[in-house]
């Protein structure tokens, strides 16, 4: 019986399990997934990303919860356990069919598996802390160690078809429209996980700080943070992707108006969705003329500058056109200077991805990816 | 490449329909209550929100003419519930009226308190009221059912996994039903949230006139 048990403890096993190893090893003996899996890991996170918005929601509009059990709770527990069990189906299944344990999960899927059981152990310790303590309000409820926790969980799970549709781009395969959608629900939902500690502070998702109703003492300061941050955010995640994968036109506009419907949930406010439809157009755009994929150094970087001066221009530019919100208090050097702020922190995420010279260290980390 | 972008376009632009859910719909119809309050008597006209939480509107008009003015006050609660600390009356004449929105939290049973005071004299009174949600009910019904669906498909998939091997085929019909039913649950959930219950209000006992103590 210890031999069975050490079985799992081999160093090797566990870096292919935890894809720690070179890339052509995982793709030659891990299991892979199909549009379905995807699909369906996809759907079922999303569940859980909804009720989490929801949930923020709630304690926006009602304050503390008077019980654990809430809906949202309950939507979003119950949603992490399914998919759990569909991996755990999903491994057993593969054993069944003769791979090693190392290899039982698709690709993309094991640090997904690790997410769901990071999330589970947190989440008990969450619920237990409530029922003894109760529950946090304010910013504390977005700040609270296990918060924090949860969200990391959900980044790490949600993100399972983004690496996996890394994993075939790296086989020579390209992106379907059909396999589009679970990698769209993935994107937005590992979006989600890393907004949910900052929406409220967030200019294009919970507060318009340059916008006039919306005005407020240092809103001026807390506007160009708000912008600066959210830029990280967005182009955080989207020069990762446009460096692994080559993204059919469209896909931008798809994921930032998606994640605009989510976001919906917790701000009830509809403003945004035109700006993200805008800024998704026009950046699609821009990613049509500067071919940020092609490998060539400059195109990426430039795409890290802008996309950000696209994103806040459309944002500042719409309030300022149509006059929403009594328009924008900002003064010119406001935001003109922040949209050039956004585009400096852009470009040196850009900068920070790519290095100018290949070297065999780079070479070598790529093929760990 | 041009159609592949139009399509993810037109996707896009289809999802902006906006949620056919509206937190202001058409006002439902009030319950109208005439009430002695003392020597006053008022009709209390009571409508319920058209989403929970939301304020319920009460229209106080005088029943009779009386002389000079009527301080009017309003207040509802939970039944059982404190009285709270009176709000600002309002001031009306005999041919005077006025609407105010009074917030609640969820359905249940409350109680409206009217009190006025006058020259003529003064008078209180408690109307109960029960606030109801209709929600969707099938559409609730479904959330937990697609939940149990799923997790029967991967029991009943592991127990026929287990004693024999299963075509890649039959796998991927069990996996797309298992995406079914997390997209059934999911537009199921959101739609309980977005669309608006119905909600109704009715009196759940006659009004009750509070007497002051004799001093």
């Amino acid at each position: 019986m210890i031999a069975s048990v050490t079985q799992f403890l081999d160093a090797g096993d566990l870096r292919q399990f935890f894809e720690l190893r070179d890339a052509r090893q995982l793709d030659r003996t891990k299991a892979r997934s199909t549009v379905a899996f995807d699909l369906t890991f996809a759907i079922v996170t999303l569940l859980a990303v909804v009720g989490l918005w929801l949930d923020i929601w709630s304690h926006s509009t009602y304050g503390a919860d008077q019980s654990i059990f809430s809906q949202y709770h309950l939507l979003f527990y119950s949603a992490t356990v399914m998919a759990g069990l569909f991996l755990a189906y999903t491994g057993i299944s593969n054993l069944l069919a003769g791979y090693r344990w190392s290899d039982a999960l698709p690709v993309g899927y094991s640090l997904s598996l690790a997410g769901i059981i990071f999330f589970g152990v947190d989440g008990c310790i969450d619920l237990t802390s409530h029922a003894i303590w109760g529950f946090e309000t304010g910013i504390e409820a977005l700040t609270s160690p296990t918060h924090l926790g949860l969200f990391a969980g959900i980044f790490m799970f949600a993100s399972g078809p983004i690496r996996a549709e890394v994993a075939r781009q790296r086989r020579g395969e390209s992106l379907t429209l059909i396999r589009l959608v679970p990698f769209v629900l993935s994107v937005v939902a590992t979006l989600s996980a890393i907004t949910f500690p900052f929406f409220g502070s967030l200019p294009l998702v919970g507060k318009p700080w340059a916008v006039q109703i919306a005005r407020a003492d240092q809103g001026a300061t807390l506007g160009v943070l708000g912008v600066v941050l959210e830029t990280a955010i967005m182009m955080g995640i989207l020069l990762w992707i446009v460096r692994r994968v080559s993204l059919p036109p469209g896909t931008i506009t798809l994921i930032f108006v998606v994640y605009s419907l989510l976001t919906m949930l917790t701000t009830r406010n509809p403003i945004y969705v035109p700006i993200w439809l805008i800024v998704g157009i026009l950046s699609d755009l821009a990613m049509a003329v500067l071919k940020p994929s092609s490998g060539e150094v400059w195109r990426f970087r430039l795409f890290g500058a802008v996309v950000p001066v696209l994103m806040w221009s459309v944002y500042y530019g719409f309030f300022i056109v149509t006059g929403i919100g009594g328009g924008i208090w900002f003064t010119g050097y406001i935001w003109t200077g922040s949209i050039v702020e956004a585009a400096m922190v852009g470009y040196i995420l850009a900068f920070l991805m790519s290095p100018a010279t290949i070297t065999q260290a780079d070479i070598a980390l790529a093929g760990q990816e | 490449m041009i159609k592949h972008f139009l399509l993810l376009v037109c996707v896009a632009v289809a999802l902006l329909a906006p949620p056919t859910a509206s937190a202001h719909g058409v006002q439902p119809a009030g319950t109208t209550v005439v009430q002695d309050l003392g020597p006053y008597t008022l009709a209390a006209t009571i409508s319920p929100p058209t989403a929970l939480p939301g304020p319920v509107s009460v229209q106080i008009a005088p029943q009779q003419s009386f002389s000079g003015l009527v301080s009017v006050t309003l207040w509802l609660v939970p039944i059982g519930a404190p009285s709270p600390t009176p709000p600002p009356a309002h001031v009306i004449s005999e041919q005077g009226s006025f609407v105010t929105q009074l917030p609640i939290t969820g359905p249940g049973d409350y109680e409206l308190g009217l009190q006025a005071s006058g020259q003529g004299g003064s008078g209180e009174a408690r109307v109960p009221v029960t606030v109801a949600q209709q929600p969707f009910g099938w559409v609730v019904a479904l959330i937990p059912a697609a939940l149990g669906a799923f997790v029967l498909i991967i029991g009943g998939a592991m127990v026929v996994r287990l004693r024999r091997r299963m075509s890649p085929r039959f796998n991927e019909l069990l996996t797309s039903s298992m995406a079914l039913c997390a997209l059934i649950a999911l537009v199921a959930f959101v739609a309980t949230q977005l669309i608006p219950a119905n909600v109704t209000l009715s009196l759940s006992g006659s009004p009750t006139s509070i007497v002051p103590p004799t001093p």
